[in-house]
């Protein structure tokens, strides 16, 4: 399999488990059962991920909030594109991060705990009709312009600091910045 | 959290190493002063916690070296951020490699370019670090030997840490007195390396992009160097 797990701060419980799809032929169909809610998780465009850390922070911080019960947005899956995001508006973050009818390479995330993790994958992958592809290549759908001019990111920034590591410190103070 | 070692211990917080998110991480973590007012308590360490982020955020943007943050938890008084490997603290590098040794000019020159151009970069935005010491900037020793000629290499090799009296929007009086604060502590600390200061200085000048503030600074630094760091309080 080509998912990818990683286990979010201790105090939630949670894990983040995540899976590349490209050639994706059945988006509309998909979008449809996410926005109903018949399937949950998290559905991002690649091109906007440069690392799995990147997401792993969002969903790292979308958990916290769930568990403190502080979330901004309805679920905890729309808390990850809002933190992905910059902007301050929830309907701009999810049409920002969130997939198109014309993506073609989706990022899947799912947040669960331990023991649920097959069950999860299990109801999305019976959902997409696409092919899996390990995380470790998901750098090679990203669109790094995009991703600099979607974080505002200056080449002076990047002299001294990876592009990744410039987006999760944004993402980590969205709280309070501005 | 657990599987987190407790590294350092300061004043305000203690330091916490330890793997978070699958990375090594340092957490900071301001503990419960219990001499102050629970309530008070609370509130300081919230927006100083949010100050320090906002700071560190700020200066990566200008172009200075910081850790990266991976979670700012107000609720547990904490920050964890990005554990910076292969660095030492400057201040340890310069006993090992300077004090007391003989032909260090060059590294001496190298350092000063760096501080002296990071500073500014810091200045000219109208932030001040607030507590420039050389136990706050981290030397990073991962490249092989390389040469100590290069800007861009000066530039990259320090990371400053330790953004708790960080300021946003700064006076030319702030700035000064960042300046002076680092002499003062380079002077206890490392008194066998006299010409450190003044190298530091001169590329802070050089490096300062608009010249008119810079010597602004420069005025305002000879009146606090004469006075001390605080102000004079008559009346």
């Amino acid at each position: 399999m080509d998912n990818y797990r990683v286990e979010l701060d201790r105090e939630t419980g949670l894990y983040c488990t995540m899976l590349l799809f490209t050639d994706i032929t059945n988006v509309p169909e998909i979008r449809e059962k996410i926005i109903t809610g018949e399937l949950r998780c998290c559905m991002v465009k690649a091109s906007l991920i440069i690392d799995a850390f990147q997401v792993v922070v969002a969903a790292n911080k979308a958990a916290l909030n769930a568990k403190q019960n502080r979330l901004i947005t309805k679920t905890i899956y729309t808390e990850i594109l809002f933190y992905l995001s910059t902007s301050k508006k929830i309907s701009r973050a999810l049409t920002e991060f969130g997939i198109n009818d014309s993506d073609k390479n989706i990022l899947v995330i799912l947040i669960h705990e331990i023991n649920e993790e097959e069950s999860t994958l299990k109801q999305v992958l019976g959902s997409i009709k696409g092919q899996t592809v390990p995380i470790s290549r998901i750098e090679e759908f990203a669109d790094v312009n995009l991703v600099k001019k979607t974080y505002k990111i200056s080449k002076d920034e990047l002299c001294i600091s990876s592009l990744v590591n410039v987006i999760v410190s944004r993402i980590s103070c969205k709280d309070f910045m501005l | 959290m657990q599987d987190l070692e407790l590294i350092a211990q300061g004043a305000e917080a203690r330091l916490y190493k330890g793997l978070y998110l699958g990375r090594m991480s340092l957490v900071k973590e301001r503990f419960v002063k219990n001499y102050r007012h629970p309530e008070l308590d609370a509130r300081l360490t919230k927006d100083r916690i949010k100050a320090e982020a906002r700071a560190i955020i700020r200066a990566k943007s200008a172009g200075i070296a910081t850790p990266a943050l991976y979670l700012v938890d107000v609720e547990r008084r904490s920050i964890y951020m990005e554990y910076v490997e292969n660095a030492i603290v400057l201040k340890d590098f310069i006993d090992e490699n300077i004090s007391g040794k003989t032909d260090v000019d060059d590294l001496v020159e190298f350092i000063g370019r760096g501080l002296g151009a990071l500073i500014a970069k810091l200045h000219a935005k109208h932030m001040i670090h607030g507590d420039l010491t050389t136990s706050n900037i981290l030397f990073k020793n991962d490249s092989v030997e390389s040469s100590y000629n290069d800007q861009s290499e000066a530039e990259t090799r320090f990371v400053m840490i330790d953004f708790g009296l960080a300021r946003l929007d700064s006076t030319v009086e702030d700035k000064a007195v960042d300046l002076y604060v680092l002499e003062r502590s380079l002077l206890s600390a490392h008194s066998e390396v006299p010409t450190l200061f003044s190298r530091i200085f001169h590329h802070y000048q050089k490096h300062y992009q608009n010249k008119s503030q810079c010597e602004q600074v420069l005025a305002k630094y000879k009146q606090v160097q004469a006075r001390g760091r605080k102000r004079l309080m008559i009346g």
